[in-house]
């Protein structure tokens, strides 16, 4: 999709679909939402939906940055305590390595 | 254009991954032979034994004589990962333990020669054997380890019984160790300036897929859903072996009491299969075969015996009892030997143990309870016969204390079971290498007489000796009569000779028992995985047969194998050695732990065995020499010489192709050209490599440059104008030969445009070709020289093919055959299929040459087993003859000088 070429709302519609994509346990289409509209949120000259698209901008980036976070935090947690977990640790996993 | 790079990065693959990586393999590394690991087992708490990390543990070798090495190694030594290799000196447990809390040591080699003479002792196993079972195991945990311990502690004791990070190799393969010492004096020495060598490291592989502890791998091993089923571990397991000496009767009979003659057949080791195992296992293994067998010829006219004699070796002892406990187990179940007519443990009525016997003209018996009659009459026959033969039988009992022995097992169950453990120790082990690979012929001083006659003071003797005295104590005790025969000295020999000596013996071959080939022909007594047989025990099952066998006369063979006995538990067994059929009560139990029987059992319980033997998929050690870090450095540098390289002869190859159009002639170019480029360095002679390990062999060197004369004369005949950009590709292979792929952009670059075989610039070829004569001329650069070419040659070859014009296919294809054929002139024989040589490269651009069955491209599946020289040499010719077939080719469609304005236009777009 050519950004450039849609109309403002049409930016706005896109932005509010990925904002409620995001919804759906999806971060990385609010990590996109967040980038992609970066040049429309912060660069262009003011416009009518420009507001919105910011509130989303931000919403869809900290949702993202939360994802994030919390991801992080598991795999962090995960691969210290999986061998302490035992037969729960196994149970999560779906690849064994050998010889740990 | 992305068709294009689709070809390149196939044919490259290909090449990469059918012909080079084997043989680069082999150039780089040197395999260790004759190395043993340590591998990992786990009992149901922890795991013990080594383990390397997924793709092997490399580390830099150092050779540790002393106390400063260790020192050296652990605290200023300058690379940041070291192998070890040491002597049995400095193979204590405290340095171990250093060298494994150490993040920098990778990984220990352990190289003792077979003098050992300096050798005085070595056991690696617990101070107190099957710490936790037996008597100890709950829930009467019974403290059988104090107040002293049974194998006396040193400074090796325990290194079984931990769990190391790091690989452990043990070698006494004189080359090998020669091999180590010799590199690590040529590079690693002198220690100051490691960094700024290349070094020689060993890189250790011995990844045990198990962790933690049985419970856990086996839980993992069992995992229904996992998508890619992996086998952790095995739990440990063969068979035990028993024999009656009266058949066990099939219909119900009275209720029958036993005297059980028992030993155990197995043994360990800290090194996978170096178990020889001659005072903790064969001494007393063959004493009770030939007890069993002198009974047995004693008892053959008895009519009614008073009682029946078991002999029962147990299998896995080293490991918490495993087949004494299943034993017991099925005693108590009802199921042993048979659901028919049970023996349960109250049907025991006497005990004997055989274990770790030696020739000391003693004797020691050990029992938990003080004698009660049973025992002290059976003392008093086994004294009086013994000492006719001067052997004094004595005792040592005490309460608590009781020798780590398969007799526990029982007296888990019945404390006040009847029982005697001969021995030759009192109340420590008089085995120096107990649970070791030194418990060889010699620590038993045996030595092997081979029908001569036995010596009074000798192993032999004393096993006849006292084997006659128990087999007629036995005797006596079934049935109130003396005997007189005895056990001969010359059939233990033989025995001892197969359980002490080399498994591929007489005895075996008189036994009918065909030995499978061991990787070191060395006598292994550790159990194992239960699903790999053990050696031992399936010969010690066909010696119970052949020496308690009743020979029945049949017809055939057939006959013999279909005969059934309908009164008694016997099998018949047809023996080729001696062309008889032998009826047999002999028979196998499961020796596997009762734990892995019962369902929901936990493993960490302590009540039966729990070990297992963690699986692995490869054991290897390999040689090869690192670079430096500093070294690094300047590659690191090479990369820009090499873009600017490229870069160069782009930008002369283009301003050529302009200049030529203003009208300058080759000549004022070149002059020109060699102005631009006068300081660079040109490569006259082939690079000189140092660090070069292997020669190429010279017969392939010159049959290579014949065969590049023959092709360079056809060659230059036809193309009488060379430039001489060559040179700057001279330089810079210098620099490809370090990286092959560096190739990649050059060829890329020539036939970035992907022009068809018409509009192919002459000079290209020409370049190619100089390329190919100065790669000629480096050869004998073996490794580095030949290699990348061999790829590039390949990809080079796949791009021309795929561009040939389709009418012309087949007539070009039989041009082509031709010529590959005149070129190579009867060089290689070994015709191939064309069928796996298209599979070879799996790519439909071959097939361009159908039928085509040349000599030399059929050589390319024959790279798996040759040099890697004359292989490579083959791929060059093979691309000569490419461009030899373009230059035909060309020159059939009008030649370079008649290029159509198009073509020119194209070419120089």
């Amino acid at each position: 999709m050519d950004k450039s070429r849609l109309s403002n709302a049409e930016k706005l519609k896109v932005c509010q679909l990925y904002y409620k994509l995001g919804f759906l346990a999806l971060p990385a289409i609010w990590a996109v939402n967040y980038f992609w509209f970066y040049e429309e949120a912060c660069i262009h000259p003011e416009f009518d939906e420009q507001k919105e698209i910011r509130r989303l901008r931000r919403r869809s980036g900290i949702g993202a940055a939360i994802w994030l976070i919390v991801i992080i935090m598991w795999v962090i947690i995960f691969q210290t305590s999986r061998i302490k977990w035992g037969a729960f640790g196994d149970d999560i996993s779906f690849i064994i390595p050998t010889g740990s | 254009m992305a068709k294009l790079l689709a070809f390149i990065i196939c044919g490259f693959i290909a090449s990469c991954s059918c012909t080079s990586i084997k043989n680069v393999h082999d150039q780089m590394y040197i395999r260790l032979e004759a190395t043993t690991p340590c591998v990992l087992l786990l009992n149901g708490t922890q795991s013990f034994g080594c383990t390397s990390s997924r793709n092997g543990n490399v580390g830099v070798i150092h050779l540790v004589h002393n106390s400063t090495d260790l020192d050296w190694v652990l605290n200023s030594a300058p690379m940041d990962s070291y192998i070890v290799a040491l002597k049995l000196d400095m193979f204590s447990f405290k340095n171990l333990k250093k060298l494994n809390d150490s993040d920098r040591i990778n990984g220990v080699l352990l190289m003792q020669n077979v003098t050992r003479t300096d050798i005085s002792y070595f056991s690696p196993e617990d101070t107190c054997p099957n710490r936790y079972s037996g008597l100890a195991a709950p829930p009467k945990h019974r403290n059988t380890c104090e107040p002293q311990v049974w194998n006396p502690k040193t400074m090796y004791s325990r290194i079984s019984m931990y769990k190391w990070k790091m690989p452990i190799f043990f070698t006494d393969n004189a080359q090998t160790i020669e091999q180590v010492e010799t590199y690590f004096h040529q590079f690693n020495m002198p220690l100051e300036t490691q960094l700024e060598r290349s070094l020689c490291a060993l890189k250790m592989s011995a990844h045990m897929y198990a962790s933690v502890d049985s419970t856990t791998c086996i839980r993992r091993s069992n995992m229904a859903y996992n998508i890619n089923p992996v086998r952790y571990c095995d739990p440990l397991g063969d068979d035990n072996i028993w024999a009656p000496v009266i058949p066990f009767r099939r219909t119900s009979e009275p209720k029958q009491k036993y005297i059980v003659v028992a030993a155990r057949l197995d043994s360990t080791s800290l090194f996978f299969g170096l178990a020889p195992g001659a005072l903790s296992t064969a001494t007393s293994l063959v004493t009770l075969l030939s007890t069993a067998q002198l009974l047995f010829n004693l008892s053959s006219n008895v009519q009614k015996a008073k009682e029946n004699v078991l002999f029962i070796l147990f299998n896995g002892e080293a490991y918490d009892y495993i087949g004494s406990s299943r034993v017991v187990y099925d005693m108590n179940r009802g199921q042993f030997p048979f659901t028919e007519n049970p023996i349960g443990l109250d049907d025991i009525s006497l005990f004997i143990e055989l274990s770790q016997l030696r020739n000391d003209r003693s004797v020691i018996y050990h029992s938990l309870k003080s004698p009660d009659s049973k025992m002290s009459t059976f003392l008093k026959v086994l004294n009086r016969e013994a000492e006719k033969f001067g052997i004094k039988v004595s005792g040592d009992s005490s309460d608590s204390h009781f020798p780590p022995v398969s007799f526990q097992s029982f007296l888990a169950q019945r404390e006040n079971m009847s029982g005697l453990v001969f021995t030759s120790y009192g109340n420590q082990f008089t085995n120096r290498f107990y649970h070791s690979l030194y418990d060889d012929a010699v620590n038993v001083d045996y030595k092997y007489r081979n029908g001569s006659d036995i010596v009074a003071d000798s192993l032999q003797s004393f096993v006849a000796n006292f084997s006659t005295a128990l087999a007629h104590s036995l005797y006596k005790e079934m049935t109130d009569e003396e005997a007189d025969s005895t056990v001969d000295p010359k059939l233990v020999d033989e025995m001892l000779h197969c359980y002490i000596d080399s498994i591929s013996c007489k005895f075996a071959r008189e036994v009918d028992y065909v030995v499978e080939s061991t990787p070191y022909q060395k006598l292994d007594y550790y159990i194992g995985a239960n699903l790999v047989r053990q050696q031992i025990a399936m010969l010690t099952r066909h010696a119970f047969v052949h020496l308690l066998g009743r020979n029945v006369s049949v017809a055939s063979k057939d006959e013999c194998a279909s005969r059934a006995n309908s009164t008694h538990y016997t099998h018949s067994y047809w023996s080729d050695a001696s062309g008889q059929c032998l009826e047999t009560a002999t028979n196998v139990s499961d020796a596997v732990s009762p734990a892995f029987l019962i369902a929901n059992y936990d493993l960490a319980e302590g009540l039966y065995s729990s070990w297992t033997e963690s699986s692995w998929y490869n054991i290897d050690v390999q040689m090869f020499l690192q670079p430096s870090p500093r070294c690094c450095g300047v590659l690191l540098q090479k990369p820009e010489k090499k873009e600017s390289w490229f870069q160069t002869v782009r930008n002369e190859y283009e301003r050529w192709q302009i200049e030529e159009k203003q009208g300058k002639t080759w000549e004022q170019f070149r002059k020109e050209f060699e102005e631009r480029h006068s300081g660079e360095k040109e490569l006259e002679e082939r690079p000189t490599d140092g660090n070069k390990l292997q020669e190429c062999p010279t017969d392939a060197k010159e049959k290579g440059e014949d065969l590049f004369d023959k092709i360079r004369n056809q060659f230059e005949t036809r193309i009488p104008r060379l430039t001489k950009l060559f040179f700057l590709v001279r330089d810079g292979l210098a620099d490809l030969f370090t990286d092959f792929t560096d190739m990649v952009p050059l060829y890329y670059h020539l036939w970035r445009e992907n022009r068809t075989i018409q509009d192919f610039d002459l000079r290209e070829l020409e370049l190619l070709y100089e390329v190919y004569l100065q790669i000629k001329r480096m050869l004998p650069v073996c490794f580095f020289a030949i290699l990348p070419l061999g790829n590039i040659v390949l990809f080079t070859v796949t791009y021309l093919e795929i561009n040939l014009p389709e009418e012309d296919d087949s007539k070009l294809i039989s041009e082509f055959r031709d010529l590959l054929l005149s070129v190579q002139d009867g060089q290689v024989p070994n015709p191939i299929e064309l069928a796996s040589f298209k599979e070879l490269f799996a790519d439909d651009q071959i097939f361009a040459m159908e039928n085509v069955s040349s000599s030399h491209l059929d050589n390319l599946l024959t790279l798996h087993s040759q040099a890697g020289f004359l292989i490579k040499v083959n791929w060059l010719d093979e691309w000569a003859s490419y461009l030899h077939l373009v230059d035909r080719y060309v020159s059939r469609n009008g030649g370079p000088t008649a290029l159509t304005p198009e073509q020119l236009a194209k070419v120089n777009k």
